[in-house]
């Protein structure tokens, strides 16, 4: 009963408690701040083709409450370098840098790009290190926080983690850079086993914290109460293995290995991605023939790496939940995420390269990996969040009882602060990714394709053994890259180069790129 | 009785002369972290992915059942050569082959056996011959000549495979490992063997 | 010297009684096993070693006198005929014996310089010392 008025009191002061949740939103360090409505701003820049300005947004999001220049970090050759959540509590999170790395290959600043994407791998990496040398510690912690999920140290969701190494990987190829190719790759599938296995254990751990408070409510009490359990049900969700492995990442796996003569370590690349995307003819026709299709002396095997659209937002809804509160079932009002698709991509049937017309197919879907991730995390989500609402209420009743209202008071306010789904997500991420795959002579080449509003005509560069072409498209707009090092991959005997690997001028990214309709200049 | 009781208390107050005495420090830097060196012969059981342990036992056996083959002796004697094919990896692990046959040749030459390069490091091969004759830097008398290489009269070729099973609580994995020697010319497969791995997790 | 047969018949219990053995290629089993930790259950029962194109062959019988299965740990060392040890060291090679299970264990040595041998053995679960690192110590926590 007492609780019941309490809630009633609480509504009365919501306008000034959402006042106070405001005003924490605008500053930038700040945990609560709403990352889906800081994001769109940026998005709206890319999708207009406006990188640099989106770049300017987003530092100017992330900029510093109390940035001193004095202290500031500095790298191995003495360079100031940005400061991480590592470094100190006002530093940069993870998602600035997963964003700005994203911003800066569409510029095709691979390098910049890749950097960005280290200092984030550095913070996936604490996490991983973390639960590598004390699992029960990282995995007891689940059930331990009283606080909302969105305060906690963003570390990444699952397929962020997986993406992020692949991404990097994909930087390091283009940058011709083979050998951190190649440890990126063997980190990718390290960080895939890691994650699977804190998983398992969570799972566990969630299991056994809810029959300790004997609570027992399920995803099936969460659709009762109209949360859109639907949504996360799609056949394309239920396909998927689970929602962190990457089909992508695999397939560049055996790509890059058989270019480079290492075919033992190419195979289970491509029988992995087949695994996760079992109906790709793609990576089936690589299955097993390994080696087979080698380009000639003056040809190249060109991969077309598709990304289109941007990954779905993480939203909050409100689903009130039965509860037990000092012995009494009591309607209490939960958040909890759900997965709104934004900018759904669009991928062509076909790409046409150099007179051929290659079959683009869809090898990542991020949109249903988050679908598949939450799904598979409701139940820890929903223990998690039954459990604090509980110590909540007995924090509630206890302030009530000892300080009176005002101090009942203040504990309301900040429940309602607090309670929000984690909203933090890898938004420039694609929605979907794609692939095409031919041998073609070497020089400048046509390539053509459909973007969703119209046909795209562009050329690039083919240099080397291997080529990737990479090619963003968002709402009708194209980001063309190109391969900016070239490297001779192994077993490239008897062409007339020279020893050492070639290094192309940087400025080799073809000018004749550019999207049709160029970018609004500044 | 009194004995037993008081020999401990005598030793214990001898040991903790003597350390406090003489505070020998190990001859390591760093410390305190959870970092040390293992023993690289030890039975590795981490997990059921192919590790340390079956690529030794492996190499181990296959250089053992080659070396008792009459012709891996007549190969010794009459100094021919051997090389290694990338062994086919047909498992889902990211498992490189070339960890098998590079011990095994290597264990091979301990006894005498002669191979040559192939795969990935011909291309240093081919580029360090290249850099001799064309970069006009060498004494022409000095240089190795192009065209002088040989050839294998066998080579190793073989495949790894797995079958994985796994339930709510336990993962079985069931490797098989299978190595030939082939001569080149004719195609005849001179030698083969094979080995078994069984690894099993529970949860 | 060459084509000596080493044929070494004992009973489980005989381990500790030494037979007078011709000294061919070095005496009994006892003196060619060399047991981290006592081991309980795991007996040596036979022990071959011959000598065929050039490369020392040995057979090595172990029973299991428990009803459970016992692991064990082994790997060999080879020796030239002064004692000096002629191959690397070799990877321990883990062995489950059933319960009531005669294992055999045959092995080639690597090298043809290999005159001697010796079989070091380790049982986590039946050694009555304790051996502070077991061969098998590199495992998931």
């Amino acid at each position: 009963m007492q609780i019941q008025s309490r809630s009633i009191q609480i509504r009365r002061f919501l306008p000034s408690s959402l006042a106070a949740a405001l005003l924490l939103a605008g500053c930038a360090g700040n945990p609560l701040r709403s990352y889906d409505s800081e994001m769109q701003g940026t998005l709206s820049l890319v999708r207009s083709g406006q990188v640099d300005a989106a770049l300017t947004q987003l530092e100017q999001n992330n900029g510093s409450l109390f940035s001193s220049s004095g202290d500031a970090p500095k790298d191995k050759d003495g360079n100031p370098k940005e400061t991480t959540v590592l470094d100190s509590t006002s530093g940069k999170d993870i998602l600035y840098f997963f964003e700005k790395g994203e911003l800066l290959k569409l510029q095709q600043s691979y390098e910049k790009s890749r950097d960005s994407w280290l200092a984030a791998d550095e913070i996936v990496r604490v996490w991983e290190d973390e639960y590598r040398t004390n699992p029960t510690k990282v995995v007891g912690e689940i059930g331990a926080f009283l606080i909302s999920d969105r305060t906690r140290r963003y570390d990444g969701q699952d397929y962020e983690k997986v993406f992020l190494s692949t991404k990097l990987m994909l930087n390091h190829v283009l940058l011709g850079n083979a050998d951190h190719a190649r440890i990126e790759m063997k980190k990718t599938f390290e960080r895939e086993k890691l994650i699977e296995s804190f998983r398992e254990k969570e799972y566990d751990k969630i299991r056994e914290a809810q029959e300790k408070q004997g609570d027992k409510t399920t995803t099936k009490d969460l659709q009762s109460n109209g949360y859109p359990l639907e949504e996360l049900d799609s056949p394309e969700v239920r396909s998927l293995k689970n929602g962190y492995q990457n089909a992508f990442a695999h397939y560049l796996a055996g790509y890059f290995f058989e270019q480079n003569g290492e075919y033992s370590l190419a195979e289970p690349g491509y029988r992995n991605a087949l695994a996760l995307q079992p109906g790709s003819k793609l990576i089936r026709e690589k299955v097993g023939s390994v080696g087979r299709a080698k380009p000639g002396p003056n040809e190249s095997d060109v991969l077309f790496v598709l990304e289109s659209g941007f990954a779905p937002a993480w939203k909050s809804v409100t689903v009130p939940l039965p509860v037990r509160l000092n012995q009494r079932y009591v309607a209490t009002p939960l958040s909890f995420p759900v997965i709104k698709t934004e900018s759904r991509g669009y991928v062509p049937a076909t790409l046409t390269a150099g007179g051929k017309t290659l079959p683009v197919e869809t090898l990542v879907n991020v949109d249903a990996m988050a679908r598949r991730l939450l799904k598979d995390q409701l139940p820890g989500i929903i223990g998690r969040t039954v459990v604090r609402a509980i110590a909540k209420s007995a924090l509630q009743y206890q302030a009530q009882k000892s300080g009176g209202a005002v101090a009942g008071l203040v504990v309301g306010v900040l429940s309602v602060a607090t309670e929000q789904a984690d909203e933090r997500a890898w938004r420039t991420l694609p929605e979907r990714l794609a692939i095409a795959r031919a041998i073609l002579p070497r020089g400048e080449q046509n390539v053509e394709f459909q973007t969703g509003s119209g046909l795209y005509r562009g050329k690039i560069q083919i240099d080397g053994k291997m080529t990737i072409i990479p090619i963003r498209l968002v709402d009708g707009r194209v980001y063309l890259g190109g391969q900016s090092h070239t490297f001779a991959a192994a077993g490239e005997v008897g062409a007339p180069t020279n020893a050492t690997t070639t290094t192309a001028p940087k400025s080799s990214a073809p000018k004749s790129t550019r999207p049709r309709k160029p970018a609004t200049r500044r | 009785m009194k004995h037993t009781t008081i020999k401990p208390l005598l030793l214990s107050a001898l040991l903790a002369l003597t350390f406090s005495a003489c505070q020998t420090n190990s001859p390591t830097v760093g410390g305190g972290g959870n970092i040390s060196y293992g023993d690289a012969k030890a039975v590795e059981t981490v997990t059921t992915d192919l590790g340390s342990t079956d690529i030794q036992m492996t190499s181990e056996k296959m250089t053992r059942s080659l070396l008792q083959h009459p012709l891996v002796q007549n190969i010794i004697r009459k100094r021919e050569l051997l090389m290694a094919s990338p062994v086919q990896n047909k498992t889902s692990e990211y498992f490189d082959t070339s960890l098998i046959t590079d011990t095994v040749l290597a264990q091979l030459q301990k006894n005498g056996v002669r191979y040559v390069i192939a795969g990935a490091n011909m291309q240093n091969q081919v580029d360090e011959l290249r850099r001799q004759n064309q970069s006009g830097l060498y004494r022409s008398d000095k240089t190795a000549k192009i065209g002088r290489m040989q050839g294998a009269k066998y080579r190793l070729d073989g495949s790894v495979s797995s079958i994985t099973k796994r339930n709510s609580s336990t993962k079985d994995v069931y490797y098989k490992i299978n190595l030939q020697l082939i001569e080149i010319e004719s195609g005849i497969v001179e030698w083969s063997d094979e080995q078994e791995i069984r690894k099993t997790a529970r949860r | 010297m060459q084509k000596t047969i080493l044929t070494i018949l004992l009973g489980a219990t005989l381990m500790s009684v030494p037979l007078a053995l011709p000294a061919v290629e070095g005496g009994s089993i006892a003196s060619k096993v060399e047991s981290l930790g006592e081991m309980t259950y795991l007996k040596f029962t036979d022990m071959r070693a011959v000598r065929r194109d050039g490369l020392l062959r040995v057979q090595v019988s172990i029973f299991n006198e428990n009803s459970a299965n016992e692991q064990l740990y082994y790997r060999f060392r080879w020796l030239d005929e002064d004692g000096f040890t002629v191959w690397e060291e070799e990877p321990w090679k883990p062995e489950i014996v059933y319960g009531r299970q005669s294992k055999v264990l045959s092995v080639t040595a690597p090298t043809l310089k290999a005159q001697d041998f010796r079989i070091e053995v380790q049982s986590p679960n039946n050694s009555t010392t304790l051996v502070p690192n077991p061969p098998g110590s590199v495992a998931n926590q």
